[in-house]
């Protein structure tokens, strides 16, 4: 629910003496971080660094009480949305950064995969994830859980690759319609 | 299983992990691990400020490579150590603070020396612990010391209130580390197809190109990829030109070498800048310093960018091709890559330079009248040579001695760039000659910087460090001077310094040697005295011609054509740029 409340939308101008080139735009960063003090402070300073607000946060555990997962929802300019991600990643506590729902609020594109893997693969498995821009929801011991909201026919091939080191699981098939190959989903997904 | 308590702990710790010196001041909250060093083999340095301890740590971690240890108490103790924590942080410097705390029934209820440190300085560290498991401690030190050296290293700070030091824990000889947002920089990296496609597009691109141009940055003496980097440009046949604080990692006296860049750089490497078609940075973050103007930076070129930090890459200049990586591993894989390619030719490049480089040489200025700073420095370096470790305070001289003071090799450069701290050049080298005991030492400070932390002529007398602080007396704060003198029609204020004391007489009282120059005739041998001189440290006091600026100089926000490089005759517009 809380989710669902947090789309992201371009605000009309709320203050029309600032520039016309920082656009202020509301969005949903999404955080897996370590269960530490302080993590949320660390947090916190990235984006007031940058001049953005929070305006709405919300922390709750993964399945493994050593997580958690926050949703930090805030206004500010997004040219800096790269940075601010990096910089948080940063954060020697914070595990995964990604924006929610940046391009579409559409579910049509959406691909969510599930690695099983041997822990030494779980470093290589979560750098392809995040280089093919896909961002983690939830893990445990053995399975990595990711997803990317505007999938490409493309993903196939890098899932292929993923083979390689886990097992893979496609759990939900993005729609791309008749330049879809439902085929080819099937048959790496093992 | 041995019991002990956490402070034996500490520092049974910092033995296993080889620690030989440990900076610091002691305090009530502090007390239970002095008591424990008391019979260890570590030997303690008294600072007289805690700012001056980091700071030693920090020249001891930058001239060796070894982490740097800070110990102090609580409170004003600990709040004293935030501007060498900033310095460490902005120079990626491996440095690890524990300080005291009081004990945990007492935080947040404001007791005596109570101060929120984890608070205060969670925006200068790469990370920090506050410990409220005594079962933690071990643990946290050991993560700490992977932390600030692994990476991008960097300052980490331990808080550790007194009752964890006074409690009984289980020695652990080993712990597992627990670090999960931080995998990929430990244990062995492996390039993903993805870095290699881009290492070899960036060898292509070099090999590619007619005005190609090294930039070295401070990443690249961390990861000792000096070998590599003298390797790539002697093969390519590239000119070198590197920032303030990767001075040395190249050999600035070689002929592919265009010495620093940047505001006060050579006007020949900072014309490379506007010419090259294509530059290489390896480890260098684009700083304000030497890109004054990041829609111009090098407008012709394209740019590739090796930088171990991810949030470097496109932080201030959107790179062509980047690699996130160590620089040293990616360099290696490039040589190899660029094996099977043609070499570029840079022959007309070269020339092309070489030609600017005769135009616009740095030269020695002499006056008929008083010392001039850069003859003191050149005068320095022809007897000192490429071997001796420099370290530099913050200011004009620091910029002369970056000119004039060519370095040879990779950690023999040691100065506050980044944060641009004053007061660093003292302790720094004091840190420096300790990790470096038979090495020659000499500290180039200002008059202003100096006073900063003029206290720690005494730890330097104390442990009877052969170090040679050079003092540039010009009776002012010269850079800001400098800045009235050229932006603000010559209206000084708040820059006199006129008081000074009589620096000689100064160590004499600390039971220092010094001596003190204000001409010319005498320089070839006061130096040569000042480097003779091993029983302890030795102050030189030499008075300079106030008057004198540092050229060449880009203003603060502009691109590098827009360099300045002598004394103009008309008055010059505020630069845009901060500082």
């Amino acid at each position: 629910m809380f989710k669902d409340s947090m789309r992201t939308r371009t605000l009309i101008e709320r203050n029309p003496s600032q520039p016309a080139t920082s656009s202020r735009q509301e969005t949903i960063f999404s955080l897996v971080v370590a269960n530490r003090p302080g993590v949320l402070g660390r947090i916190a300073l990235v984006f007031s660094r940058r001049g953005y607000n929070i305006e709405a946060l919300s922390v709750s555990h993964t399945l493994d009480k050593r997580f958690s997962r926050m949703l930090i929802q805030c206004e500010g300019d997004p040219s800096r949305y790269e940075e601010i991600m990096k910089q948080a990643r940063k954060i020697i506590d914070v595990v995964h950064v990604a924006i929610e729902n940046r391009h579409d609020d559409s579910d049509q594109f959406k691909m969510k995969i599930a690695v099983t893997c041997h822990s030494e693969k779980k470093a290589i498995v979560l750098q392809c994830l995040q280089q093919s821009s896909f961002h983690l929801t939830d893990f445990n011991a053995d399975t990595i859980f990711a997803e990317k909201s505007n999938s490409l026919p493309s993903d196939q091939a890098f899932i292929a690759i993923l083979n390689h080191y886990g097992r893979v699981e496609v759990l939900e098939k993005p729609d791309h319609g008749q330049v879809s190959d439902a085929g080819a989903y099937a048959q790496v997904s093992l | 299983m041995t019991t002990i308590t956490g402070a034996k702990a500490i520092i049974r710790t910092l033995e296993q992990l080889g620690v030989r010196h440990v900076f610091g001041h002691p305090g009530g909250a502090a007390i239970n691990i002095f008591d424990a060093l008391y019979d260890s083999s570590i030997q303690f340095v008294l600072a007289r400020h805690e700012q001056g301890a980091v700071h030693m740590a920090d020249g001891y971690a930058r001239s060796s490579g070894r982490v740097g240890v800070v110990l102090v108490t609580s409170g004003p103790g600990a709040l004293n150590t935030v501007t060498g924590l900033a310095t460490a942080h902005m120079d990626s410097v491996p440095v690890v603070v524990l300080c005291g705390q009081t004990l945990r029934k007492n935080l947040g209820k404001d007791a005596f020396q109570e101060a929120d440190v984890f608070g205060v300085t969670l925006p200068v560290v790469k990370h920090s612990y506050l410990v409220t498991d005594p079962d933690h401690l071990i643990q946290s030190m050991h993560e700490a010391f992977v932390i600030s050296q692994s990476g991008r290293p960097g300052p980490v700070l331990l808080d550790i209130p007194k009752d964890i030091t006074s409690a009984s824990i289980e020695w652990q000889p080993s712990v597992e580390l627990d670090l999960p947002g931080y995998r990929e920089h430990l244990g062995e990296s492996e390039f993903s197809p993805l870095m290699r496609r881009s290492i070899k597009r960036m060898g292509r691109t070099l090999a590619a190109s007619k005005r190609p141009l090294l930039l070295v940055g401070h990443g690249a003496v961390i990861s000792q990829a000096g070998k590599q980097i003298c390797q790539l440009a002697k093969r390519l046949q590239i000119p070198v030109t590197t920032t303030l604080l990767a001075k040395g990692v190249f050999p600035e006296g070689d002929d592919l070498s265009l010495g620093m860049l940047g505001m006060h750089g050579t006007a020949y490497a900072n014309y490379a800048l506007t010419r090259c078609d294509v530059i290489l940075s390896v480890g260098s973050r684009f700083d304000d310093r030497i890109n004054g103007d990041p829609d111009r930076f090098c407008p012709q070129a394209k740019i590739l960018h090796i930088d171990i930090d991810q949030s470097e890459i496109n932080k201030i200049v959107r790179a062509d091709i980047a690699v996130n990586g160590d620089a040293r591993a990616v360099l290696q894989q490039l040589l190899m890559d660029l094996e099977a390619m043609w070499l570029p030719e840079t022959g007309s490049w070269r020339r092309e330079l070489l030609g600017y480089k005769r135009l616009y040489p740095l030269r020695v200025r002499h006056f008929e009248e008083g010392l001039s700073a850069s003859e003191l420095v050149a005068a320095f370096q022809n007897q000192a040579g490429y071997d001796a470790i420099v370290t530099t305070d913050v200011g004009q001289h620091q910029m002369w001695a970056a000119q004039f003071y060519q370095s040879g090799h990779s950690r023999h450069w040691v100065s506050s760039g980044g944060a641009g701290t004053m007061g660093f050049g003292l302790p720094s080298a004091i840190g420096a000659q300790l990790a470096n005991p038979q090495s020659t030492v000499i500290a180039f400070v200002g008059d202003g910087g100096f006073q900063m932390t003029q206290a720690e002529l005494a730890t330097a007398v104390w442990h009877r460090l052969p170090i040679k602080i050079v003092i540039f007396d010009n009776q002012c704060l010269g850079m800001v001077r400098q800045w009235q003198d050229l932006f603000y029609e010559g209206r000084f204020s708040g820059v006199d310094l006129e008081c000074n004391p009589d620096f000689a007489s100064l160590a004499r009282s600390y039971g220092m040697e010094s001596l003190a120059i204000d001409d010319s005739t005498q320089l070839d041998k006061a130096v040569r005295y000042c480097l003779d001189y091993h029983q302890g440290p030795i102050l030189l006091h030499a008075r300079i011609v106030k008057e004198e600026n540092v050229y060449p100089m880009i203003p603060a926000g502009q691109s590098a054509d827009k360099i300045i490089l002598g004394p103009q005759d008309q008055p010059l517009e505020q630069p845009t740029g901060s500082t």
